[in-house]
């Protein structure tokens, strides 16, 4: 026996101890069904490896001690075809062919006789049953290699350099095992010696591919980081938080080798997840687990955290990666923490410009400016100006909507106002709108300091409506004032005569002649009765005016009533009318009514017109035209415009109350009819009266 | 002693009935015409002691009378249905020397024709 020899195999045996050992407690450590397996595959082969040196060689020995060695090797080959199942699920096909392959081989070995140790040389028979064990191990070790290298051409740099490591590993514990084998046979122990010293060189590697130290876990990261800080600038400015989360957990998961990461914010809510569904999230934050790392995430809404869990690939976790995360859970939060004051800001301002909408809706304008310069204006004033916004930001002062003749008082009410004087805050005005009508506004206005300067905050109302309506307002007033003053003047007349006449009568009746006694009776006489001519009139007019006034519209003979009116009133001497209508016609009206109206014209025709008065009438599609003609001097150009307002009259006129025209106008207007002038050539005056015929 | 004259301008028949009878009784003459033109044809040959005169006339009205008035005229009391402030102001301004608002109390209407003439011609 050579001593070197025995040295290495000692070496290796116990390194195959250690190896296992480091299996054994990092799955304890790490709840890890799959690592157990191996270290149990690497007892086995430290143990037929140490059974080499246990005492003197016997005939007992030769024939245990060889088959338990083979046996324990192709349960070591088994467990770690097992434990690459654990990690990546064979097909059952596979498990039950590699099972198999084992409980034939048993029998085999235990029948067959075989040397303890391999001198003396093997028979072609013992040889062959060595070598087909030492295949099927090749096998079952091979494609644990082989499956552990093309699972790591999808993982992520850190677990793809583990399982590369792994993948070497086994490659290297194949090739010792099928050369230790073959050469068993070849004697002389520079072989030995050199499969010997590869199998221990395995060893490490496969320490390094199970327990990787802090040195080597550090370049597998390497690149890791290389493209980590490539990306972490764009991806942690991210504007939205869940985008930014959904990076921040990418990247950390990879950073270290984690199979699944989750990043929950201070408030408890999962902001992303990554290798992980719901159901499992939950199960992680309720047990602690120990393939759980767990690293706090300080930011402005409390305490997050961003939960890693460790796979079956991932490289155990030392304080380095802890720390590494640490660092880089800080970062995030950090940039958390902007993502959030920013969507803050941006809520405020969405707060502020839904409010100031609300504004805008109601019709309000608000307008900043700057020394007279827009800042800012809703629509609701570009409304009101008809400039775009735009185009109220390019105006070198708002001023220039203002009226040119208020330009100077609103000029110097700004200067005054930002010089500090006492200026009204609320005050009226008046805009030129771009179409150029006027636009008259109510303006509330305050001045605030910003950090640029003063700033002059306006709301601006239009009233144009309502000063329209005040004027309209004070226009009826007028004509209200006028009417009753010319009323109280119409009255006035006959009244004076009516006291007059009866005081001289009650005062000086004895010293009066007769015939003035008379003349002051049927002086009185005319006074009352113009009163109370007077005083119908008004009344008609008024519930005209205030729509009071009941008419019974029916179809109504127009040729009779015409007739009735001009036998009522007789044309004076020297006058001469005639009526030509005919009888078909039926109109629309109140008969007493259309006889008032027809009797007004007849009288204003015999008071102002000439001597020859025709009443005619024709008809239309639906309609029935009245003239009433007079061969006078027509009415005097002056008049034209006022002619059917009240108190109006001709400069003759002395009986009538002025409101005959006003009367007949709007009475016409109750039918739904209407009365026009027309001056007739070459001298004469046409009043027309359209009504509805009725059918 | 002869009778005053009195010339009334309106274009109301009723009102000059009512003046007229009232003066008459007084002892006054009493002239009447309907208007401004009328007024200005009778001046030319009469020479009224007091002229009441209407604002309110056909053609030229009362104010416009007034101003075509010779200088060397008789007093004018105004007789007019418009009291308010600014026509008697405007009224007076214009050299008139009273004004009586319709209706009237005779008897008033007497009293200031008596005032303007003075106590001396009564």
């Amino acid at each position: 026996m050579d001593t070197l020899a025995d040295l290495l195999e000692l070496t290796l045996g116990f390194s195959f101890v250690l190896l296992a050992l480091v299996c054994l407690v990092k799955a304890r450590k790490q709840d890890d069904r799959a690592l157990p397996l191996a270290g149990y595959a690497f007892l086995a082969i430290a143990f037929l490896l140490l059974l080499n040196f246990v005492g003197e060689p016997t005939d007992f020995r030769y024939d245990v001690l060889g088959p338990i060695q083979l046996l324990a090797f192709l349960l070591s080959g088994y467990l770690l075809l097992r434990f690459r199942h654990a990690l990546m699920p064979l097909t059952l096909g596979a498990r039950r062919a590699a099972l198999g392959v084992v409980v034939a081989l048993i029998p085999v070995i235990l029948l067959v006789d075989l040397p303890y140790t391999a001198t003396p040389q093997l028979s072609a028979g013992q040889f062959a049953m060595v070598m087909t064990v030492a295949l099927a191990w090749s096998v079952f070790v091979a494609g644990t290699a082989i499956g552990f290298w093309h699972e790591s051409r999808q993982r992520p740099s850190v677990q793809r350099a583990r399982l590369r490591t792994l993948s070497a590993g086994f490659t290297g514990l194949v090739i010792v095992a099928l050369t230790w084998t073959a050469g068993s046979n070849v004697s002389g122990s520079g072989l030995l010696i050199g499969v010997q010293s590869l199998a221990l060189a395995m060893v490490p590697l496969l320490y390094v591919s199970f327990a990787p130290p802090l040195w080597l876990r550090r370049a597998w990261r390497e690149r890791e980081e290389t493209s980590l800080f490539a990306a972490q600038e764009l991806s942690l400015f991210h504007p939205d938080m869940k985008m930014l989360a959904d990076h921040a957990v990418k990247w950390a998961r990879r950073l270290v080798g984690a199979d699944a990461g989750f990043l929950i914010s201070g408030e408890g809510e999962v902001l992303a997840a990554h290798g992980i569904d719901e159901a499992d999230i939950e199960r992680y934050r309720a047990e602690r687990s120990r393939s759980v790392i767990t690293i706090p995430l300080e930011y402005g809404q409390g305490t997050g955290a961003l939960l890693l869990t460790t796979g079956p690939f991932t490289p155990l976790f030392g304080s380095d990666e802890v720390e590494r995360l640490e660092a880089y859970a800080s970062i995030v939060a950090v940039a958390l923490d902007r993502v959030r004051l920013v969507m803050a800001l941006g809520h405020e301002n969405e707060r502020y410009e839904r409010l100031l909408q609300a504004v805008s809706d109601l019709d309000e304008g608000v307008v900043v400016t700057d020394r007279g310069r827009l800042i800012y204006a809703n629509d609701a004033y570009a409304r009101m100006t008809g400039y775009s916004l735009d185009e109220l930001k390019a105006l070198p002062s708002l001023l220039e909507l203002s009226l040119p003749e208020e330009r100077d008082a609103l000029t110097e009410r700004l200067r005054s106002r930002l010089s500090g004087g006492q200026v009204e805050d609320h005050y009226e005005a008046a805009l030129l709108h771009k179409a150029g009508h006027r636009v008259d506004v109510e303006t509330a206005v305050k001045i605030t300091q910003t950090d640029e300067g003063p700033r002059i905050v306006s709301v601006i109302r239009d009233v144009t409506d309502r000063k329209r309506h005040e004027r309209k307002l004070l226009e009826l007033d007028a004509i209200k004032r006028d009417f009753i003053s010319n009323a109280a003047h119409e009255l006035r007349t006959p009244l004076t005569s009516v006291v007059g006449l009866a005081s001289t009568l009650a005062s000086s009746r004895e010293r009066l002649a007769e015939e003035d006694i008379t003349r002051c009776i049927e002086g009185l006489d005319r006074g009352a009765k113009r009163l109370a001519l007077l005083v119908n009139r008004l009344l008609d007019f008024t519930q005209i005016e205030t729509g009071r006034l009941r008419v019974h519209l029916q179809p109504v003979p127009l040729a009779e009533v015409a007739t009735k009116v001009v036998e009522a009133n007789p044309a004076p001497d020297g006058v001469e009318v005639r009526v030509e209508i005919s009888d078909s016609f039926v109109v629309w009206a109140d008969p007493l009514r259309l006889d008032q109206i027809l009797t007004n014209l007849i009288s204003n025709a015999y008071r102002y017109g000439g001597r020859d008065i025709k009443i005619r009438a024709e008809g239309d599609r639906d309609a029935v035209v009245i003239d009433v003609d007079d061969d006078g001097p027509g009415v005097p150009e002056s008049l034209l415009d006022h002619l059917f307002d009240p108190f109006v009259r001709g400069s003759n006129e002395q009986q009538g109350a002025g409101l005959g025209l006003a009367i007949v106008q709007r009475l016409a207007e109750t039918f739904g009819g209407v009365i026009t002038y027309h001056p007739v050539r070459p001298h004469g005056a046409r009043f027309r009266l359209r009504l509805r015929q009725a059918a | 002693m002869t009778a005053k004259t009195i010339l009334v301008v309106d274009d109301e028949p009723d009102i000059v009935l009512t003046v007229r009878l009232t003066l008459e009784v007084e002892g006054y003459r009493v002239l009447a015409v309907g208007s401004g033109e009328d007024a200005l044809e009778v001046l030319e040959r009469e020479t009224p002691d007091v002229i009441l005169l209407d604002l309110r006339l056909p053609g030229i009205d009362g104010f416009a009378l007034l101003d075509r008035l010779p200088d060397e005229i008789p007093p004018v009391i105004v007789l007019s249905a418009h009291a308010s402030g600014p026509t008697v102001k405007r009224a007076m301004a214009m050299g008139c020397r009273d004004f009586i608002t319709k209706p009237f109390d005779p008897d008033l209407l007497v009293a200031k024709i008596e005032a303007t003439l003075g106590p001396s011609n009564n």
